[in-house]
């Protein structure tokens, strides 16, 4: 089926094509996700959410650039989306702390283990992923697509929907901001 | 303590990290809970309006508990009253008592 096909099935509600579409992208969403809300059950849900929106606004797709650079655009804003209103909850969780029983904070950053690091690498990696957090949305989103998708600078600038040498821009000052994030923590140890 | 350049050493192993990083793949059954899913939101009632109707549920019982409690107490309060007074001329009466205040 091609992707034309596809779509035109999908504009119809054809469950069959719904499914072909999430097993078709399903890897790639997901693991787009996955390293923006870095947690593995948040991940699946935001991905359900994710094909859900694509399947519900698919009629609105006009099909000036290819569907899987449409769905990395919905992938990517479903995933911030998720992390303001997490980081909102947070703040609340922060508030409740204060006025805990046993002045202890209820609730503590988890340190994310991705499932696809290699063994060795993941005490680092998790340190990484606190330090990709701190990065404004548009440093983070160009990092974790370069080195989680592997996508080239083009690809990138096309899915941002910016210019080629403005993703060669945050890319450095992201990878700048992380060496400095990264020294000042391996300095307070 | 360690020196700047082992702790430079270390920034640079942890941003290396993701290099070899594999991707994961996703659940199995994704797209028969996605398309679950969107049935339930179609046809079933919002999660939100659920727990609205919860919470509404929940105040209107404190609010009937509160209503019933008052009532019971307040009508305890007058029972009580009016026994002390059935008690109290009982009492003149077999006394030969008189409970008005004018008879001197």
């Amino acid at each position: 089926m091609t992707e034309q096909e596809l779509i035109a099935y999908l504009i119809k509600g054809d469950e069959n094509a719904f499914k072909l579409l999430v097993n078709t992208y399903k890897k790639m969403v997901y693991n787009t996700v996955l390293g923006f809300v870095q947690n593995t059950h948040d991940a699946e849900d935001v991905t359900q959410d994710v094909f859900i929106k694509v399947f519900e606004g698919i009629g609105k797709f006009k099909q000036q650039s290819k569907l899987s650079t449409w769905i990395y655009r919905i992938s990517i804003t479903q995933s911030l989306d998720f992390n303001r209103h997490k980081n909102r909850k947070k703040r609340l969780g922060f508030l409740t702390s204060l006025f805990g029983a046993d002045n202890t904070p209820l609730h503590h950053p988890v340190d994310f283990a991705h499932p696809g690091v290699l063994a060795e690498n993941k005490e680092q990696a998790a340190i990484l992923f606190n330090a990709i957090n701190q990065l404004s949305e548009n440093q983070k989103t160009a990092f974790i697509l370069q080195k989680v998708q592997d996508m080239s600078q083009q690809k990138i600038a096309e899915v941002m929907g910016i210019k080629e040498g403005a993703v060669e821009s945050l890319l450095t000052r992201a990878k700048a901001n992380l060496k400095k994030l990264l020294t000042d923590y391996y300095s307070s140890l | 303590m360690k020196n700047r350049k082992e702790i430079e050493q270390l920034a640079e192993q942890a941003l290396q990290s993701l290099e070899t990083l594999q991707l994961v793949e996703a659940n199995d059954f994704l797209a028969a809970k996605a398309w679950q899913r969107m049935q339930n939101q179609r046809h079933g009632v919002p999660a939100n309006y659920n727990k609205l109707l919860l919470r509404l549920a929940a105040v209107l019982l404190i609010f009937v508990g509160i209503n019933c409690a008052s009532f019971y107490v307040l009508n305890n309060k007058t029972a009580n009253k009016t026994s002390t007074a059935t008690g109290v001329g009982a009492f003149a009466n077999a006394y030969g008592l008189s409970n008005s205040s004018d008879n001197y």
